[in-house]
């Protein structure tokens, strides 16, 4: 009550915060991430009727499937990545050089992934690939259908991904270059002797590392934790094997899962850290600048 | 060869000639560049001077590379440069919002050109040194350009252009963005580098002041076309058309008779056909007199000289309706404003055209 009160007089008059309402706030949202998690923890490690254990995390790191899921994860997550990283970086870079016009259209088809649920894609690919495989066995949309679901390297769960991420990567990449004086920049790079791809290595990619580095990480949360694609096209990751030893092993699941979302909050500290220390020259400029 | 040789320019060793021949862009339907031709000598300073989308940036970009041309051609000591991409012309370029590499100290922006061309690190150290204190920037290696005013930014952005060498430099509105004390020194220092280097240079501005001052010839465009290039001074008191005597420097348009002499004693021409005298503002001289057709109507003082505006009387048209005379700043004393004057020219006018 005291909070709402305090929060709406903040909310009229901007310079009467009161100090300890941000911190009221924070305090709010962190229990809020963190009581679930907690109470997880707990009943990972707590049985009532053996008292405190490990032996959840152990049998879950011990199941059969734990290895493979693993190590497809990680392999879908590496390739997610570099591929949407190789595809967005010089595509958004020609779009804002070279065809500015084009922009609001490859928004628009990149904001699609947003309002399309993905089981709608998931079904829509299956039929695609379905229909390329019934194309007959050798016939050239059979081995393409078959070349995208290979099994140790699924390519169309990568294609899934980077699909999935567009609308996020999209508008960090834009808003990035937008910030720095793309055009100028590129030209001044190209009569100092660089060719395209120096000027994107050296020029570019260094002045855009914060929107990279955030599409890299939220690349690599989503890849954790998809589970509809994955599901539906017959992968098993690391989500999908979750849900199928739940069944079997309710408490080492829930420990697994514990270990995934610990993993991804210790990615996010990370890529916020070095998001942090990509900017030097912003830093000094803020700290050091003389008149 | 025995005509690039006579031709030359006196100085240069490292400069490259260029040479546009009708060179012409177009962007959808609008055309921007109407068949340029220009040369520039080795080792030569022109300025390319001209109103807001007259083409002298476009004309400037499609030799950096940076812009296609629609027709025509386009060779650096002979050698067609259109098909070469921006970045294997080796022509080094200034910009206007300095362009520096935001992430990089100045040692590594002005040392860029210098690794992309796989350089080794001691004559990388070398360079740095000697274009530092060049620009006079010598202890700014480890600053960053945010860290740096306007014009210290510019002075590296010319020690990077010229680390590489360049045998043509390009520099676009260099001096727009800085404010004028720091615009008219390091007017000075980009002339006095060039001299020494002996660098072919193509500059554009929209500031005649700064064209004038600093270039061996200033090429006056409109409309996508040259229309006179010259020396500052030829241009300043021959200038061929109408536009080149308003554009550069201050002009007074006065009418008199179709054909008649150029009249000691000037007075508005009233009837029948006239031609009209372009007079620059130190060539007029004001007399007190009462049967004067203007009176002062103000002030401006500049220092050593001040410049009074008149308003003349009469049937003033295809004329100026005031013109503005440069006079000593002692002698203002004897012109007050409200005075009537008549109005006396003293030298010969800088072009006659019929009205």
């Amino acid at each position: 009550m005291v909070q709402m009160r305090q929060s709406t007089r903040a909310t009229r008059g901007i310079r009467v915060v009161a100090p300890g309402l941000s911190w009221a706030l924070i305090i709010l949202v962190a229990l809020y991430i963190a009581v679930p998690m907690l109470c997880a923890l707990a009943f990972s490690i707590y049985v009532p009727t053996t008292g405190f254990t490990f032996v959840p995390y152990l049998e879950s790191v011990r199941d059969p499937g734990f290895f493979g899921a693993l190590s497809l994860t990680l392999l879908i997550t590496v390739l997610t990545v570099v591929g949407l990283l190789a595809i967005m970086v010089p595509t958004m870079v020609y779009l804002h050089l070279k065809a500015p016009r084009w922009r609001p259209v490859i928004e628009i088809v990149c904001t699609i992934p947003l309002v399309v649920p993905s089981i709608a894609l998931a079904a829509g690919l299956v039929t695609v690939l379905r229909s390329m495989a019934s194309f007959g066995r050798g016939s050239v949309p059979a081995q393409i259908s078959q070349l995208l679901q290979n099994p140790d390297l699924p390519i169309v769960l990568v294609g899934s991904y980077i699909v999935l991420t567009l609308p996020f990567v999209f508008r960090s990449l834009d808003a990035g270059l937008r910030t720095i004086d793309l055009r100028t920049l590129v030209e001044s790079a190209h009569s100092l002797g660089a060719s395209g791809a120096t000027v994107l290595r050296r020029v570019i990619l260094p002045n855009v590392k914060g929107p990279v580095i955030f599409c890299a990480f939220f690349c690599i949360a989503l890849c954790l934790g998809e589970f509809t694609m994955a599901v539906t096209l017959g992968y098993r990751t690391l989500p999908v094997w979750l849900t199928q030893i739940a069944g079997s092993n309710f408490r080492a699941s829930i420990s697994m899962s514990l270990l995934i979302n610990a993993l991804t909050w210790a990615l996010l500290i990370a890529m916020t850290v070095l998001a942090g220390r990509a900017a030097p020259a912003r830093v000094l400029a803020l700290k050091g600048h003389k008149s | 060869m025995t005509l690039a040789a006579a031709t030359a320019h006196p100085r240069s060793a490292t400069g490259a000639r260029i040479e546009y021949t009708s060179v012409s862009k177009k962007f959808g339907d609008t055309t921007v560049l109407t068949g340029l031709n220009l040369t520039v000598e080795p080792g030569e300073f022109v300025a390319l001077l001209g109103p807001s989308g007259c083409g002298k940036t476009t004309a400037l970009r499609i030799l950096a590379g940076f812009e296609t041309a629609s027709s025509g051609t386009l060779t650096v000591d002979g050698r067609d440069v259109l098909p070469v991409p921006a970045h294997r012309r080796g022509i080094g370029m200034v910009f206007q919002s300095y362009s520096l590499f935001p992430n990089l100290s100045v040692a590594d922006n002005v040392s860029f050109g210098l690794v992309v061309r796989r350089e080794g690190k001691a004559k990388r150290v070398a360079k740095l040194t000697s274009l530092l204190d060049l620009v006079g920037l010598p202890g700014f290696a480890d600053r960053f350009p945010a860290q740096l005013s306007g014009g210290q930014q510019q002075r590296v952005a010319l020690a990077r252009a010229l680390a590489v060498e360049p045998r043509v430099l390009l520099l676009d509105e260099p001096l727009s963005a800085l404010d004028a004390r720091v615009r008219a020194s390091l007017r000075e220092e980009i002339r006095n580098l060039q001299l020494r280097l002996g660098i072919t240079m193509l500059f554009v501005t929209h500031d005649q002041d700064e064209a004038l001052a600093m270039a061996d010839r200033v090429a006056v465009m409109r409309g996508g076309g040259i229309e006179q290039i010259d020396r500052p001074g030829v241009l300043y008191d021959q200038p061929s058309t109408d536009f080149v005597a308003r554009f550069v420097g201050t002009t007074n348009q006065l009418a008199v008779a179709r054909g008649a002499a150029v009249p000691e004693l000037w007075a508005p021409h009233q009837d029948g056909d006239r031609d009209l005298l372009y007079v620059r503002p130190e060539l007029l001289l004001l007399e007190a007199s009462e049967r004067g057709s203007a009176h002062i109507v103000s002030h401006l003082y500049r220092g050593a000289t001040t410049r009074i505006t008149a308003k003349i009387e009469g049937d003033i048209s295809h004329g100026s309706s005031e013109i503005k005379v440069d006079v000593p700043s002692a002698s203002v004393t004897e012109l007050p404003i409200g005075l009537r004057v008549q109005v006396r020219l003293t030298g010969r006018p800088a072009l006659r055209m019929e009205a």
